[in-house]
């Protein structure tokens, strides 16, 4: 890749890093599967970059490229994960939340997002995103109709796994 | 949902140290490292395949100009082609089927390979199961026979556990996203 294209890149990535952090978020659930995700889906950028035409923005290709990656290309390496490494995850979403009621209420939350299927947890984000329905059909493949009907059996399913 | 109201005004809010900021230098050394993404891995599991497959015939028969060892090259230039085809910007679905679309080209070959090779030995074969129920059977202690026998019905069974804890668990969670959005649609 030529200089000024990757600096343009790095540049672009770095202002929106936190999009790939918040698709990690959801598809993982302690700090060394999210790095590695993290990881490959900046490989995965970096080796489409040269085919990004500027067509969409740089922010809207990453969403799509993340959750692709998240979706179709990652796989979690098998190892057995720390105990004080979920420790550490959990501690860093307490300390981010002040009211005790209401990180409790977020944490219910996220532990319910990742009992969902890879599909779900892809809704759920968009939706959490404000992403329209047609962009998520887009994303996805599938029918805005059919987005719309699997939204609402994603946020139905959330509810039972919160509330039992 | 108030729940998912709640979540959707903190998931939005940006707070410091939520997550760690790479800098520029870290994100570029990122960009160095290896994939290790599962249409890599389909790749590289299914070019090997084929080398191993077309090195046994190679080694066997010392014959370039084989029919296996052309199907090979064939196959080799397909698969090739079919992973720098995909597109990593492309639908969910779209990108998923590539990938499948990819091992199901592998797939084919070791088929056409095995099935092949199972042809050639068709008459081996038939005499080995003659034998193999025949009720002099113990009489003729044929033990290489029994071993050729055994084999070729043991080779199948390897084969496809192999392939379970090759392909199966590389593609176990795509098959699941991929069937989902298929249903979907």
């Amino acid at each position: 890749m030529k200089p000024d294209l990757q600096k343009k890149f790095l540049q672009e990535l770095n202002e929106n890093q936190r999009i790939v952090h918040k698709i990690c978020k959801i598809y993982t659930d302690n700090p060394t599967d999210h790095e590695d995700l993290f990881q490959e889906i900046v490989i995965q950028l970096w080796n489409s970059y040269p085919n990004f035409r500027g067509e969409a923005k740089f922010s809207t290709w990453m969403y799509r490229i993340g959750l692709n990656t998240a979706l179709a290309l990652f796989r979690k390496r098998d190892r057995q994960v720390p105990t004080h490494t979920m420790e550490t995850m959990e501690q860093i979403k307490i300390h981010d939340e002040t009211d005790p009621e209401i990180e409790e209420q977020v944490k219910a939350m996220y532990d319910a997002i990742h009992r969902l299927s890879d599909v779900e947890k892809a809704l759920i984000m968009m939706y959490l995103d404000d992403k329209p329905y047609k962009e998520i059909a887009e994303i996805l493949g599938i029918t805005e109709g059919n987005a719309r009907v699997k939204m609402n059996r994603a946020k139905e399913k959330l509810k039972t796994l919160i509330h039992g | 949902m108030e729940d998912l109201e709640l979540l959707k005004k903190k998931w939005n809010e940006e707070r410091p140290n939520e997550f760690r900021r790479y800098t520029e230098e870290e994100l570029l050394v990122m960009t160095q490292k290896k994939s290790v993404s599962v249409a890599k891995w389909v790749f590289m599991i299914g070019i090997l395949e084929i080398f191993i497959l077309v090195g046994i015939r190679f080694f066997r028969n010392k014959e370039i100009l084989d029919t296996k060892l052309i199907l090979g090259i064939c196959f080799l230039f397909f698969i090739s082609y079919f992973y720098h085809k995909i597109n990593r910007a492309d639908n969910t679905r779209t990108l998923a089927s590539q990938i499948l679309r990819l091992r199901f080209l592998i797939l084919i070959y070791s088929i056409l390979i095995l099935s092949g090779e199972v042809m050639e030995r068709a008459g081996k074969l038939y005499h080995y199961i003659k034998q193999f129920i025949g009720d002099n059977l113990l009489e003729r202690s044929d033990a290489y026979h029994y071993g050729r026998f055994v084999g070729l019905i043991a080779f199948p069974i390897v084969l496809y556990l192999i392939y379970k804890h090759t392909y199966g668990r590389l593609l176990k969670k795509l098959n699941e996203n991929y069937n989902e959005l298929k249903t979907l649609s």
